[in-house]
């Protein structure tokens, strides 16, 4: 019996290529950069009103935005993708982001949770698509929190996100692009970059509440002499 | 005029650096520090461990200083446990001054037999 062998060139499609490439866990690589910071009247206002010691949401185990998420230095970040999902893994507080591949519409309710099924919608609703071989992520639906925790930089209500990743090799580039009207004079452009990471995997955070009310009270006798 | 506003377009468009963008940086200033006391505790936790320790100075008086350091995730990664932290042991902790009184951001542990603790700091 003779057996035919056919050789099938199958061409695959940019997009399944560029899903391939983003899927697997990445690391910051370094600050990034971010475009000027142009406040309206209200954003600024939010920004002056900012007491870092004591309103950035990071000390309560909650994330600020999801620019800040991506941004942690040292915290493994895990992309997988199916036909109707990416899901992002954000080690940083144990955070799971399941974005829907659906492009006409986008739900009302947070796309994002923690391992304990606690909703965070400072990180929005998000749908996302491929363009070419970048996979774009846009946002809305936030509440108010911080694209930047060091500086009080708001995001709000009104507040649009959309992302932009693409892998070079072993790379990945991030494009995050804020526009909000009542908070930025113009739209607030970050960039950063991500090594992929082998053979690790994302660990459970476990995050502990920064409660220092305990040790200012160590030092309250200190007051008590002044 | 077509080239003038083309370079003023793109002098807009500049990205500039993001600097201490990262909440911890911005936490602690650039002033190093250095404080002796003895270990009351120790916490390895995320986001960041930390050890108490308790300062007499000259007169007698009692100070606790909360030296915090980067994420137990970070420390075991780097192969770092504070297990060599003993609770009653006296050490100098130098490091970054906090913004909030009385707190430091680690960059060294010196012990009493001169050996040396140095945690990786976080990037900024």
């Amino acid at each position: 019996m003779r057996i035919f062998l056919s050789a099938i060139l199958v061409i695959l499609p940019d997009t399944l290529i560029a899903a391939t490439a983003l899927d697997g866990i990445w690391v910051l690589d370094g600050p990034g950069t971010e475009s000027e910071i142009l406040l309206t009247e209200e954003g600024e206002r939010l920004r002056i009103a900012y007491d870092l010691l004591e309103d950035d949401p990071s000390l309560y185990c909650t994330p600020a935005s999801v620019a800040r998420i991506w941004a942690n230095p040292g915290s493994r970040v895990e992309i997988e993708q199916d036909e109707e999902h990416i899901l992002i893994s954000y080690e940083l507080f144990d955070l799971r982001r399941e974005i829907p591949f659906i492009k006409s519409s986008i739900a009302d309710f947070p796309s994002t949770k923690n391992l304990e099924g606690t909703e965070f919608a400072q990180m929005g609703s998000s749908v996302a698509w491929y363009e070419g071989d970048r996979l774009i992520i846009e946002s809305t639906n936030h509440i108010h929190g911080y694209i930047r925790t060091s500086r009080g930089i708001p995001q709000g209500s009104n507040t649009h996100a959309r992302e932009e990743l693409e892998v070079d090799g072993d790379i990945l580039h991030i494009t995050h692009t804020y526009t909000d009207e009542s908070l930025f004079e113009q739209p607030l452009i970050l960039q950063y970059s991500f090594n992929r990471l082998e053979n690790v995997e994302i660990e459970r955070y476990n995050c502990t509440d920064a409660d220092y009310d305990w040790f200012i009270e160590l030092n309250l006798h200190k007051e008590d002499q002044t | 005029m077509k080239k003038r506003l083309l370079f003023v377009f793109t002098i807009i468009c500049l990205p500039i650096l993001a600097n201490a963008h990262h909440s911890t940086a911005a936490n602690f200033t650039q002033e190093i520090i250095s404080v002796k006391g003895i270990i009351e505790r120790v916490r390895s936790v995320n986001p960041h461990s930390s050890i108490l320790i308790k300062n007499t100075d000259d007169e007698g008086e009692i100070t606790f200083w909360l030296i915090e350091t980067t994420s137990r995730t970070t420390l075991n990664r780097q192969g770092v446990s504070l297990d060599v932290m003993e609770v009653g042991s006296e050490i100098t902790a130098t490091g970054r001054k906090g913004r909030r009184e009385y707190t430091m951001y680690l960059q060294k542990i010196s012990f009493e037999d001169g050996s040396e603790f140095f945690p990786r700091q976080d990037r900024d």
